[in-house]
């Protein structure tokens, strides 16, 4: 098992290279720069025309420190290098959004914040996804289960950011007991945590109905059945067990989503989160930020699969046989 | 009396003063929506620099609540008689937010500071400019900050040495270019001097937490001279939600408003009472872009786009009256403006058979043969109906197609650049910053005009020399680089059209003239000039909800004229309401 994490962390080194390298690639080739966007934006059409502006830009291009990095002289593998030294030495320069900051500083600041919220939002997911999922297999074809799945899918379908406008309204209008923005109290994080759970209930009370259907269908739970199994251990000792491996394989990509898709409801609340950053960071070219956000998204994703696999392991026997 | 009832009756008036002492000494908090930012270092125009003018930072000098320029941090100053040297003395109470003596260094650093290329790209030089190398520094022309015209008398006393006389650069003062920085913290802890919990500060207020995209608070600043007379305790900033939701449920006290809202507001009467409307000083505007077409050297082609746009409509169903129908870039509220001239208005009102007799005048009878014009907008304008609108009376009303190209950001903001095989056009809001006829023609954007009139092939040679520049730059050569500067300046100020550089000597010669009323006169012919390549469509009317407690603090100044300069931020000296 050991050989194995370690093996996998090796291909996660080298994946995230080939991740930087793709994203850096394309990050350069698309139009438009920090410095130009901030001097327009600045502007705003007082020096439409642009040749003053180009000159400005050209002539400071060598001297700040986020030039030193990313400035137009720097050769683009030097940029390249620099960068992946940064991310091994946790050095990877200033924001050019938020210039008083570092890199490292702004992911300190705001990972534990998205991971926090994902993690609450998954949680309440689960407790709800999972029993949902439960009644609607075990209530096959009833009326239970067509209004489950029916509920099911209008949650898994509606954006969260329209969820969020919805919990704003019941809660805070409503029954006007939550406020509708802020941080730094724990009843703002209800709110935000409620609007990202909707959609993973949905997702995940729809496989688990699935998964538990399928698992009932086997032999061994015939066996179960004519050995004289009490229902409650039928499915609770013996299907469930089974039918939560699946669930597993979609959690993990589901947190790392929900880490780093929350855009829209951390602007709705007040979430200072990663998304807000990264989300701001591709419409200005921050491209510190942007080279950041690729790959500590690709990193999350890649550790979630490994965490995946490695709950397997120790879940699925037949996983465990087949590697002696 | 026995002891039970005296003590109950103790008690009770214990419980009753408290109350009221409590009601008396209640916190006076003003929360508000808007002015994001991103930094509160001052030398980057993205920052919170809105924040810093309401009630952070103090200039040499301020404005009273009647628009009045009166003394900010400096007691006195003197002018010399050529009108280019300042003499300014600070005044001695003045002090930082920790408690540290202001004085007349850290004007000198901080304007220094602001300058420093090494720093933010601030574009928002104003009065600045005008101080002697201030540019050439700012541009890495030169590269001792010794050369700026800045110079410490002594810790209370400081000269500002201008490039010639310009009226308004008092005015400046009262900017964030011309703002002290904190030297001390700035040479201990570099950029991070300007965090929360760092950012040392000389206003009536203080910065006391920030949470990026989520809100910062500012309180009373102790140390502040006029600190007694400072009213609001604590100013709560919201950076994100949805503002109007928030006022609604009565988390923030003041909004922004925008044509969306107003049907709902206009259905409630509570909130209808709560509605402020007052004039701004910012245009809506669309401007044309680079490009060669005979077309757009036609004066009467320039006239007949004016006259083809029904901006009385515009302006009441479009903008739902959130603007007011302009007929000239600058708006009324500033002098020097060409807005009440009864030619300009005659010149620009609508009148689209007028329109269509200029258009076949000038060779293209019906729109037939006329260039298609581009419309480069990004997705921040995407959803702006004025865009359409225009677009609708070009369209209807002179027969010429009006293509839009919807660009992403990054894209937009190259192509923006970008030279033009046909007529290109974008838009923008403008804002004048002060009421002073300078304020819309600082040289620099003179300048920006002068090349934006450059023919093509001007324009090609003017960019292979900033290319030669760089490479200049890069060896280190800053000889060469001024010398292709200079040049650059030549192509600008010779090849440009007669009009564009009529403009410029018209401001020019405005610059050096003390007589007030002829200064206005030429700013105001240069004015007119300008308005027949800018298409102006609205003067925008903020339109603010203001929760009926708060307005209470703040109420008073809400139609104070200087509330007009400032887009959309109308609380500055809502602080500073003089206890009567």
């Amino acid at each position: 098992m050991s050989l194995y994490i370690v093996k996998r962390l090796g291909w996660i080194v080298f994946n995230l290279l080939i991740l930087s390298l793709i994203a850096f690639a394309l990050i350069k080739s698309v139009p438009g720069s920090f410095l130009e966007l901030q001097m327009l934006l600045g502007q705003a059409g007082t020096t439409a025309t642009g040749l003053t502006v180009s000159e400005i830009d050209k002539i400071r291009g060598v001297e700040t420190e986020m030039m030193k990095r990313w400035g137009p002289t720097v050769p683009l593998w030097e940029q390249y290098i620099t960068f992946i030294k940064g991310v091994v030495t946790l050095n990877m320069g200033p924001s050019f959004r938020w210039p008083t900051q570092t890199i490292e500083e702004i992911i300190k600041k705001t990972f534990p914040v998205s991971f926090t919220v994902a993690i609450l939002a998954i949680t309440i997911a689960v407790l709800i996804g999972i029993p949902l999922g439960i009644i609607a297999a075990l209530k096959q074809n009833s009326w239970i289960d067509y209004m489950v799945s029916a509920l099911v899918m209008i949650v898994s379908a509606i954006p969260n950011y329209v969820m969020a406008v919805f919990v704003i309204f019941l809660f805070s209008f409503w029954i006007p007991i939550l406020p509708t923005y802020g941080w730094g109290h724990p009843k703002n994080y209800i709110l935000p945590v409620l609007a990202m759970a909707f959609g993973p209930i949905g997702s995940i009370a729809g496989y688990m109905r699935t998964s538990l259907l399928d698992a009932l269908k086997q032999d061994y739970i015939r066996t179960a059945w004519a050995k004289g199994g009490k229902e409650r251990h039928v499915i609770f000792g013996h299907a469930m067990k089974n039918s939560l491996i699946p669930l597993v394989t979609i959690l993990g990509p589901m947190i790392s989503h929900l880490i780093l898709g929350t855009v829209f409801v951390e602007g709705m609340f007040g979430v200072p989160g990663m998304g807000q950053y990264f989300s701001q960071a591709a419409n200005s070219r921050d491209y510190p930020l942007m080279m950041a956000q690729t790959v500590i998204f690709g990193l999350i994703l890649m550790i979630m699969n490994l965490v995946v696999d490695i709950i397997y392991f120790f879940l699925d026997p037949r996983i465990r046989v087949s590697r002696r | 009396m026995n002891l039970r009832k005296s003590l109950t009756v103790f008690l009770s008036v214990l419980i009753l003063s408290s109350s009221f002492l409590g009601i008396a000494y209640a916190e006076k908090v003003f929360r508000w929506h808007g002015s994001w930012g991103n930094t509160w270092d001052l030398s980057f125009h993205q920052g919170f620099i809105w924040v810093h003018m309401m009630g952070l930072s103090e200039g040499l000098m301020k404005w009273d609540k009647d628009m009045k320029l009166i003394n900010g941090m400096a007691e006195s100053y003197t002018i010399s008689k050529d009108g280019t040297v300042y003499t300014f003395k600070i005044r001695k109470d003045a002090r930082w937010s920790n408690g540290d003596k202001l004085t007349a260094h850290d004007f000198e650093f901080g304007i220094k500071y602001i300058l420093d290329p090494k720093n933010g790209k601030g574009s928002f030089f104003g009065g600045a400019w005008y101080i002697k190398n201030a540019k050439a520094y700012a541009q890495s022309e030169i590269s001792d900050p010794n050369q700026v015209g800045i110079k410490v008398i002594d810790d209370y006393t400081l000269q500002i040495t201008l490039d010639g006389p310009h009226p308004d650069f008092l005015t400046t003062c009262s900017l964030p270019t011309l703002y002290p920085i904190h030297k001390a913290s700035v040479e201990k802890l570099g950029k991070k001097a300007f965090e929360a919990g760092n950012l040392v500060t000389n206003g009536p207020y203080r910065l006391v937490s920030y949470t990026p995209n989520v809100e910062y608070i500012l309180e009373k600043n102790p140390y502040y001279y006029d600190a007694e007379k400072v009213e609001i305790d604590k100013i709560v900033g919201k950076l994100g939600g949805d503002a109007f939701l928030m006022y609604r449920r009565n988390e923030v006290d003041l909004i922004n408003v925008g044509p969306a809202q107003l049907p709902v507001i206009e259905k409630d009467p509570v909130m209808k009472k709560e509605l402020v409307i007052f004039p701004q000083s910012t245009v809506n505007l669309a401007y044309i872009l680079a490009f060669d077409h005979p077309a757009f050297d036609d004066i009467r082609v320039l006239t007949a786009l004016q006259k083809a746009i029904d901006k009385e409509r515009i302006c009441k169903f479009v903008y739902r009256g959130l603007a007011k129908p302009a007929y000239s870039w600058v708006t009324d509220l500033i002098p020097g403006s060409t807005a009440n001239d009864p030619e300009v208005i005659e010149k620009f009102r609508y009148d689209p058979e007028a329109a269509r007799k200029l258009l076949a005048e000038a060779g293209y009878p019906g729109g037939k043969g006329f260039p298609t014009i581009h419309f480069l907008i990004n997705p921040g304008q995407a959803t702006d109906p004025l865009i359409l609108a225009v677009k609708s009376e070009w369209e209807k009303n002179l027969g010429i197609k009006v293509v839009i190209d919807n660009l992403e950001t990054g894209v937009w903001s190259v192509r923006i650049w970008q030279l033009h095989d046909e007529p290109t056009m974008s838009f923008s809001g403008a804002s004048i910053l002060y009421p002073d006829p300078a304020a819309p023609l600082t040289l620099n954007y003179v300048e920006g005009a002068l090349a934006g009139s450059l023919k093509r092939k001007d324009v090609v040679e003017y960019v292979k020399l900033d290319i030669q520049k760089t490479e200049a730059l890069k060896a280190g050569d800053t000889a060469k680089a001024a010398e292709l500067t200079k040049k650059q300046r030549d192509i600008i100020y010779r090849r440009s059209t007669p009009e564009a550089r009529k403009m410029l000597s018209l401001v020019q010669q405005a610059q050096k003239t003390a007589d007030p009323n002829k200064r206005l006169e030429l700013y105001r012919q240069a004015n007119k000039i300008r308005d027949l390549n800018m298409y102006s469509y609205g003067w925008n009317r903020s339109f603010i909800l203001i929760q009926p407690m708060a307005a209470r603090l703040v109420r008073s100044n809400f139609e104070v004229p200087f509330n007009k300069y400032l887009v959309g931020f109308p609380v500055s000296f809502a602080y500073i309401r003089t206890k009567e």
